[in-house]
């Protein structure tokens, strides 16, 4: 005899619906951060993994460890009857602004995309202007949509990705993979240090969900796998594809994004791949977006906040283009991870600092 | 509340004041159809209401007027019920909005000197059509009855495929001022009582004089009435009502409905036809993958054929370019507004061809075939492919079974053409992202519609593919939590190889 269900009572469906939320928030900011990493690979990766070597992300993996360390210290040392105080409502008013951020390098990579690619002649603001009304005015209220709608295209995106490279590659130029390692340890801490720029997210839902307790290891592990996988695969298919030659910054954007993605001559790969890059955005943009609405609530203790000001608040940066654009981004993005951080923190400062009240009572 | 003018009256105040309300309420004698016979009971006077045409007139004179008029002795109620009325379903009451409302749905009413209130008799003898074989959900294997406009008899066909008590029909009612009969399927112990409780709490909450239709009901009870997707699954067919039961579905039926609706439900649900459990596993799984690659093609393929054209020529093969660039340097009209304007045709096509009389079918198809497909093409209004691709996108749409997700994709087909018209790839991706938003956040009775998948949530396997019967030991994921296994142990329990 054997009965084999993982569901078979109110208690256990309960526990494991609680999984299946925390997955999926986990598998949220996946995807968010799926799409940060490309639109950060085409802004400085590329031309610093071009030059340096494609296994220097593997030094990804320190902050990405610390970030999830500060994650699960913060679930760990939570008070369990004060999950909303003020240290995660400070950490989430912090959080809102990086993922702000976020959102608009999301769209702008999205506009810069589209304008290259599709409409040369359209201009960038209406452009811009569509995606962040149809985000805004379409967004539903309800806390699942962007969740539900990650999930619904985790896996198409990823067999979308997946036929583009395997239908590219094997007619694609084969580069120099180690020789490049021979430009030394600077370039590749470098590479490193910018390509921690998006791996905050790694920690960001400990903030944002402070009462639940810690995921199963594999699970819990899944932002920070992506965190560091993703570059490392991206680095490793530049190194494949492309000559060992330095990559500018003059070779524009939308270019560089393209051979990041690893350009095919192949009509129907480049359709599809197009698309699920414009796909892969608009839903980078919108699950950021959720997470900024749901930073925001929590700072602010309101039950709703509107989307529709924050989405077109993006709309500058995007109109902009990324000749002008650029440079600033650069300067300013790999900051976000000793931002986030601090705010992770003084999260647990926080933290340690109402439960030692509580003792002292 | 049927009857604001009726309302908390009672039949407290003797024959006389009992019939003067009886009759104000039946416009007597205004209203022909109303029927008072006044007869003598036992020595007292008595009548009996009725409607002509919605009781049985040999019910009412062999198991009523006969026994009454050849009845001796004391009169009372007791008695009555006891020794003299041979009907089955009798029951008494006080309350005249309860008597109205029974006469009005076919039952007889008596009244008598020396009677408390009134006896209703259940001698219901109107016309009805009988059991037929279903018209929008017909099947190659498998059952072939359909339900009917009497919800009695579709209750009646639901028990007769499940023999058990554990099937419980729960009668309500809607409609303020005209109540229509409304009833809740369950099985229970597999349904869950919150979605129970909230589904009678809506039920309640209807405040609306008549409702008139299945789908006016929906309206009043789904989770979100602006959504472009259904909530709410309706069938026709007995055998699919009872795997609904089965995998913890709850079912409303109606008076005057010839379907059951199902809530909650699940998106993939709208892809399962009635036969796919009577076919083998990989058959079924064979024709999910068709009907999933059907909307594929019927959503998509036309607002992609208007955006290579339209913007990214370069994102076609050369031969195919060649091809249409040389059948659409021959025609007129643009290929968006070709495009757009052939979609329409065949919708109204589809349309006309849902209302036009049977015998009038034949010059449908030669209008449609000849004038709207050969002739067009031939007068190079429209290039020959945009029709082949017009014609495959709506084949498309015709291989999903339900009728209300096929009206939902066309709709959304049209959104994406006009879409793939103004800005190419970009409005595609913009319009899908945006509906699979939608779709995402939407509910059925509090339910995700988009699960299991979107959130995941433990399940049948018996969604986009349809795995061996054997394999689906889990109801559907809405279904109460402590019977959610349908089978403990083996299904092929005679089978030594490892399942």
């Amino acid at each position: 005899m054997r009965t084999t269900t993982a569901v078979h009572d109110e208690a256990s469906a309960a526990a494991q619906r609680q999984r299946e939320l925390r997955h999926e928030s986990e598998l949220t900011v996946s995807m968010a951060l799926g799409a940060q990493v490309l639109a950060y690979g085409a802004l400085y990766i590329l031309p610093a993994a071009s030059t340096a070597a494609w296994w220097a992300v593997l030094l990804l993996l320190l902050p990405t460890a610390l970030m999830r360390l500060l994650a699960w210290l913060i679930r760990r040392t939570a008070p369990a009857d004060a999950p909303r105080g003020w240290p995660y409502r400070a950490a989430a008013l912090g959080m809102a602004v990086l993922f702000l951020s976020n959102m608009a390098v999301c769209l702008l990579t999205l506009t810069e995309l589209t304008h290259v690619f599709f409409f040369p002649d359209a201009s960038r603001f209406w452009l811009s202007l569509s995606a962040a009304l149809a985000l805004g005015l379409g967004m539903p209220k309800s806390p699942t949509a962007a969740p539900n709608t990650a999930r619904f295209l985790y896996w198409f995106l990823l067999a979308a990705f997946a036929f583009c490279i395997f239908t590219v590659v094997p007619s694609a130029e084969t580069g120099y993979l180690f020789p490049l390692a021979g430009y030394g340890i600077a370039p590749t801490l470098r590479c490193a240090l910018m390509g921690s720029g998006s791996v905050w997210m790694a920690g960001a839902m400990a903030v944002l969900s402070p009462g639940q307790k810690p995921a199963s290891p594999l699970r819990a592990a899944l932002p920070g796998m992506a965190a560091v996988s993703l570059p490392a695969m991206l680095f490793f298919g530049c190194a494949w594809v492309l000559p060992g030659t330095k990559l500018t910054f003059e070779q524009g954007y939308a270019l560089r994004l393209q051979l990041l993605m690893e350009m095919s001559p192949n009509v129907l790969s480049w359709s599809l791949m197009l698309m699920a890059e414009m796909l892969l955005f608009l839903a980078g943009f919108t699950v950021c977006a959720d997470l900024m609405r749901k930073s925001l609530q929590a700072a602010l203790a309101r039950p709703h906040v509107p989307l529709l000001p924050f989405a077109l608040a993006c709309v500058p940066l995007a109109v902009m283009g990324m000749g002008r654009a650029e440079k600033p981004l650069t300067a300013l993005l790999p900051w976000r991870y000793p931002a986030a951080l601090a705010l992770m923190l003084t999260c647990l400062a926080g933290n340690l600092i109402i439960r030692k009240k509580g003792k002292g009572k | 509340m049927p009857f604001p003018t009726l309302e908390n009256k009672a039949l407290t105040g003797g024959y006389e004041e009992s019939r003067r309300l009886i009759r104000a309420a039946m416009r007597i004698p205004i209203s022909e159809d109303a029927v008072e016979r006044q007869f003598t009971l036992m020595g007292y006077p008595a009548a009996l209401y009725y409607v002509d045409g919605l009781s049985s007139d040999d019910k009412i004179q062999e198991y009523i007027l006969r026994p009454c008029m050849r009845a001796e002795g004391a009169l009372s109620q007791e008695r009555l019920l006891r020794q003299v009325l041979p009907v089955g379903s009798v029951s008494p009451t006080l309350h005249l909005e309860t008597v109205i409302s029974r006469i009005y749905g076919g039952d007889a009413a008596l009244i008598a000197e020396g009677l408390e209130g009134a006896l209703v008799f259940d001698v219901k003898g109107f016309v009805k059509r009988g059991v037929q074989t279903p018209s929008t959900e017909t099947v190659v294997m498998g059952p072939q009855e359909a339900f009917t406009e009497s919800l009695r008899d579709n209750i009646v066909l639901l028990r007769r495929i499940m023999h058990t008590p554990s099937l419980v029909s729960e009668e309500s009612s809607v409609g303020t001022r005209i109540p229509s009969r409304v009833c809740l399927l369950y099985l229970d112990g597999v349904a869950r009582q919150e979605d129970l409780a909230e589904l009678r709490r809506r039920l309640d909450g209807c405040n609306v004089d008549y409702v008139s239709s299945m789908g006016m009901l929906e309206q009043l009870l789904e989770d979100n009435p602006y959504s472009l997707i259904p909530q709410m699954i309706t069938t026709e067919r007995p055998d699919r009502a009872a795997s609904f039961l089965l995998s913890g579905q709850i079912l409303i039926g109606m008076e005057n409905a010839p379907q059951l609706m199902a809530v909650p439900m699940s998106l993939t649900q709208l892809f399962h036809a009635p036969d796919d459990s009577a076919l083998r596993f990989q058959y079924g799984s064979f024709l999910r993958l068709l009907r999933l690659v059907g909307v594929i093609i019927s959503l998509l393929v036309p607002a992609l054929f208007v955006a290579l054209t339209s913007y990214h020529m370069a994102g076609m093969p050369l031969t195919l370019l060649t091809s249409v660039q040389e059948a659409q340097s021959q025609v007129p009209i643009a290929v968006f507004p070709a495009t757009l304007s052939m979609l329409v045709v065949f919708s109204l096509i589809n349309e006309a061809s849902s209302r036009i009389p049977s015998v009038m079918g034949g010059s449908l198809g030669v209008v449609s075939a000849l004038i709207l497909g050969q002739a067009v093409a031939e007068a190079d209004l429209v290039s020959p492919l945009l029709i082949v691709l017009v014609a495959l996108s709506g084949l498309g749409s015709f291989v999903m079974p339900d009728y209300a997700m096929s009206m939902a994709m066309r709709i959304a087909q049209l959104l994406l053409v006009v879409a793939a018209g103004v800005a190419g790839y970009f409005g595609i991706i913009l319009c899908l992202f945006i509906l699979i938003l939608r779709l995402s956040s939407e509910t059925s009775l509090r339910w995700p519609l988009s699960a299991p998948f979107a959130p995941r949530r433990p399940r049948n396997p018996d969604q986009l593919l349809r795995f061996p019967v054997w394999r689906q030991r889990l109801r559907g994921y809405t279904a109460n939590p402590a019977s959610m296994l349908r089978a403990r142990g083996r299904m092929r329990a005679w089978d030594q190889r490892k399942e």
